[in-house]
């Protein structure tokens, strides 16, 4: 066996890799491992049995046939799989993360990208494109669903493709990407897969269940929570959850930061 | 060349590492050789920029890991061979690597070949034995042609072949000039192996000298009897070694090893009653030179 050494070893080159690099090598490690690539199936899978769950179920749990509905209450119902698809990314996201950390392989990510700045864009970048592309398949799916099922009790495509049902459709696909990105900034933070799945769901739970201590906690915390902005961008957000696109807007982007934040001062300010 | 000066790691009230200085000179192969706990992966950690020191500073080729731009071009390292996700491919694994490293997917199957894994390449790492992983971890480390290498004890659970295997890949990256570090707690696997090395104990440095010499003074006194030892004292001498004869004519002989001893009677057809080293070799030599700095620490 030969080895070749470098032909300078006391000069470091002034180029090296990029986010690029992160971004594509963080890919790779995404989809090259058989559980994380059907989990990226099992979004859309779980996104497509949702929505047909719940028109399934939907004349017993509302007590009108599918026919009863509105244009806007079939695809609302349909669009409730992108939430299912959201739970599949949420564990991607973690066990993306988590397992640099149960693996040990953080120390070859670091050793071979000491930029560590890199690897965080590399890994948010991943988790959120994504989560962005499977929502939105998830999100088509659940509108074809929705059209079917319309097309099927005899509503006009057009009556659900409003611009109203287009704000669904396009709004919902913020939860998976939000949610992901706070699954991976869990996972960083607490060096773990299964807190990296509890935390974006603990923040889900606090957003819906807000209400149940009344008027004035839930008028504090509902509009602080992503599912206040996830419902004010979509346009289905009832009571305290309104606030508004821009609301919404920099209410996502203050999570986003958060989490990303968090992530950040776990990895560049301590030890690996 | 890797230099480390006035090293010092603490983890709340434990001192890992203390003031610890040594250099890593190319050329040769450094063994980094200390007891468990010794402080060895703690100090490759903050070579390699996974810890930060809580003073000092490691340098490799006169910069701080983490400041070289295109770090795999310089050093290759493995710390756990066991640090892989078990459901990828050894395949996948080096592709994920090489992206990262800026260096083409080919250089990886370059790499399979050369680290002899190219039978195992779509097999899952969760499925390739401890040889293999360390021959795929050596691998990636290899990617990006470094003339640095920091393994961390490389030659734990390998079988007599994967041994032979990493040597010849630790000699032959040392003679084309380059720096190879190996840490080890056995002292007579790093005999084999090392030009060089530099004992640790309690995370203080206890000494940093060539092997040969460390092969010298853990030769230690060599007891040598015989009806007619006729010019063997003096063939002894001729080597380098003392040697001192005591009153019931028995030798004492220092600065050179029980097998040269024997090997020289043979020669000089010296029939030998006795030879028989006073002390345990390298590892009492080491246990005697740790000793004292693992009873402070």
């Amino acid at each position: 066996m030969t080895l070749h050494t470098a032909t300078s070893d006391t000069l470091d080159s002034p180029r090296g890799p990029g986010v690029g690099s992160a971004i594509s090598s963080e890919f790779i490690k995404l989809t090259s491992v058989p559980r994380q690539r059907a989990l990226l199936v099992g979004a859309i899978g779980a996104a497509a049995l949702m929505a047909a769950v719940f028109y399934v179920s939907l004349p017993v749990t509302q007590g009108r046939s599918l026919s009863a509905l509105s244009p806007g209450e079939i695809l609302g119902a349909g669009m409730l799989g992108v939430d299912a698809a959201a739970f599949v990314l949420i564990i991607l996201a973690a066990v993306h993360v988590g397992s640099e950390y149960s693996t040990g392989m953080i120390q070859s990510t670091l050793i071979i990208t000491p930029a560590r700045g890199r690897v965080l864009a590399g890994k948010f970048a991943t988790v959120a494109a994504t989560a962005l592309v499977m929502g939105a398949i998830a999100a088509a799916v659940c509108v074809a669903a929705a059209l079917v099922v319309g097309g099927a009790v005899g509503i006009n495509p057009s009556l659900i493709l409003t611009g109203a049902g287009i704000q669904l459709a396009l709004g919902s696909i913020a939860m998976p990407v939000l949610y992901a990105v706070i699954a991976a900034a869990a996972a960083f933070v607490c060096r773990s897969t299964a807190l990296g799945m509890a935390i974006p769901l603990a923040v889900m739970a606090v957003g819906g269940l807000a209400g149940w201590f009344g008027d004035s906690i839930s008028g504090l915390l509902t509009p602080l929570m992503p599912v206040a902005a996830i419902h004010s961008l979509s346009g289905v957000a009832t009571g305290h959850e309104s606030i508004g696109i821009a609301g919404a807007g920099v209410s996502i982007l203050a999570w986003l930061a958060a989490s990303i934040g968090a992530a950040a001062w776990r990895l560049l300010r301590h030890d690996a | 060349m890797i230099t480390v000066e006035g090293l010092t790691k603490r983890f709340g009230a434990v001192t890992a590492v203390h003031d610890l200085s040594f250099e890593v000179a190319a050329g040769a192969v450094t063994g980094f050789i200390g007891p468990n706990g010794a402080g060895k992966s703690t100090t490759m950690r903050m070579i390699l920029g996974l810890d930060r020191p809580t003073a000092g500073r490691a340098l490799v080729n006169g910069l701080e890991y983490a400041r070289l731009s295109r770090p795999t071009a310089v050093v290759g390292a493995v710390l756990d061979p066991n640090a892989m996700h078990k459901g990828r491919t050894a395949r996948a694994h080096l592709r994920w690597a090489a992206r990262a490293a800026g260096v083409p997917d080919s250089r990886g199957d370059e790499v399979l070949e050369q680290v002899g894994l190219t039978r195992a390449t779509s097999r899952p790492i969760g499925a390739l034995s401890l040889g293999m992983k360390q021959r795929l971890a050596i691998g990636v480390a290899l990617l990006g042609r470094p003339s640095v290498l920091i393994l961390d004890e490389p030659l734990n659970g390998l079988d007599p072949e994967g041994i032979v295997w990493m040597r010849g890949v630790l000699t032959d990256l040392a003679a084309g000039g380059g720096t190879v570090l190996i840490s080890s707690h056995l002292m007579n696997e790093m005999q084999e192996t090392a030009d060089h090395v530099v004992l640790i104990a309690a995370g203080r440095l206890v000494a940093s000298l060539g092997m040969a010499e460390l092969v010298t003074r853990a030769s230690g006194v060599v007891r040598v009897a015989g009806e007619d030892l006729g010019s063997l004292p003096a063939r002894l001498t001729d080597e380098g070694a003392t040697v001192s004869v005591a009153r019931d004519g028995r030798l004492d002989v220092s600065g050179i090893d029980s097998r040269a001893i024997g090997r020289i009677a043979f020669e000089l057809g010296v029939v030998l009653d006795e030879l028989s080293p006073e002390r345990g070799g390298l590892e009492q030599t080491f246990l005697d030179l740790t000793s004292t700095l693992e009873r402070v620490g």
